[in-house]
């Protein structure tokens, strides 16, 4: 039973340390090299020739997503 | 005898667990954020320049207390706006504090350098007064009165929100 409360109070304080980012903490997760597509006009080029290929469009970011509204 | 976890025990364990989960996500909202009415709370910081500059000498005078970070895109839009209320509102009694919350102090130079600003940019790279004032977002600014009271507080920036902004200063200052 010794050994069982041991690891809840690790857990619990371990847990305790996980607190949500705030938004003057955000610098780093601002970064370019953080985001999915850090080169953003490399990544339309791309969308582009692959619309282009497939004969679709959207599925990627506002430009018509999985809504059905356009 | 072998040891057992009785059902009272694992009471206890769940207990101990929910109570854990419940201080995860309820310990920002315990976080006072200040809001209108609140006395705003004194700080003092170095400035771009390299003086310290605090909240209370500014007493007696209307404060445009303004969060900025060079990262954050909307932030860096309000940089020249600021600086056009400065200079607009200045010799009617407001003074605009820009604190930037970059970690390097050559990011906020950077972000500023075009700008020259003749308002107060102050560094605080550990982010010391925002856990303070607990800003809901970047940017974020608190409109404090003469008697150091927080009047209205605007988180982030929008289109046409300059003007609103412009137009409570104005009558902050003109004493309606």
């Amino acid at each position: 039973m010794k050994f069982i409360s041991c690891a809840c109070l690790s857990i619990a304080l371990l847990l305790s340390a996980c607190s949500p980012v705030q938004p003057w903490q955000k610098g780093n997760l601002a970064k370019s090299h953080m985001s999915f597509e850090p080169a953003a006009l490399e990544a339309r080029q791309r969308q582009h020739i692959y619309f282009s290929k497939e004969g679709t469009n959207g599925g990627y970011g506002v430009g018509g997503g999985g809504c059905g509204c356009n | 005898m072998k040891e057992t976890i009785g059902v009272k025990n694992l009471g206890w364990f769940v207990l101990a667990m929910l109570g854990t989960l419940l201080s995860i996500v309820a310990a920002p909202a315990f976080a006072h954020a200040i809001s209108d009415g609140d006395k705003a709370p004194n700080f003092e910081l170095a400035s771009l320049a390299g003086q310290n500059v605090s909240l209370s000498q500014f007493r007696g005078k209307i404060v445009y207390l303004d969060f900025w970070a060079s990262w954050c895109g909307p932030c860096r839009h309000t940089l020249p706006w600021m600086e056009e209320l400065q200079r607009k509102f200045a010799g009617k009694g407001l003074v605009v504090v820009a604190v930037n919350l970059d970690k390097n102090k050559s990011d906020a130079q950077k972000a500023i350098s075009g700008i020259h600003p003749s308002y107060q940019v102050l560094l605080d790279p550990n982010g010391t007064v925002p856990a303070k004032y607990m800003p809901p977002k970047m940017p974020t600014s608190f409109l404090i009165g003469r008697d150091g009271t927080v009047v209205s507080v605007h988180a982030g920036f929008k289109d046409g929100e300059a003007e609103e902004i412009e137009s409570e200063i104005a009558r902050m200052l003109s004493g309606k």
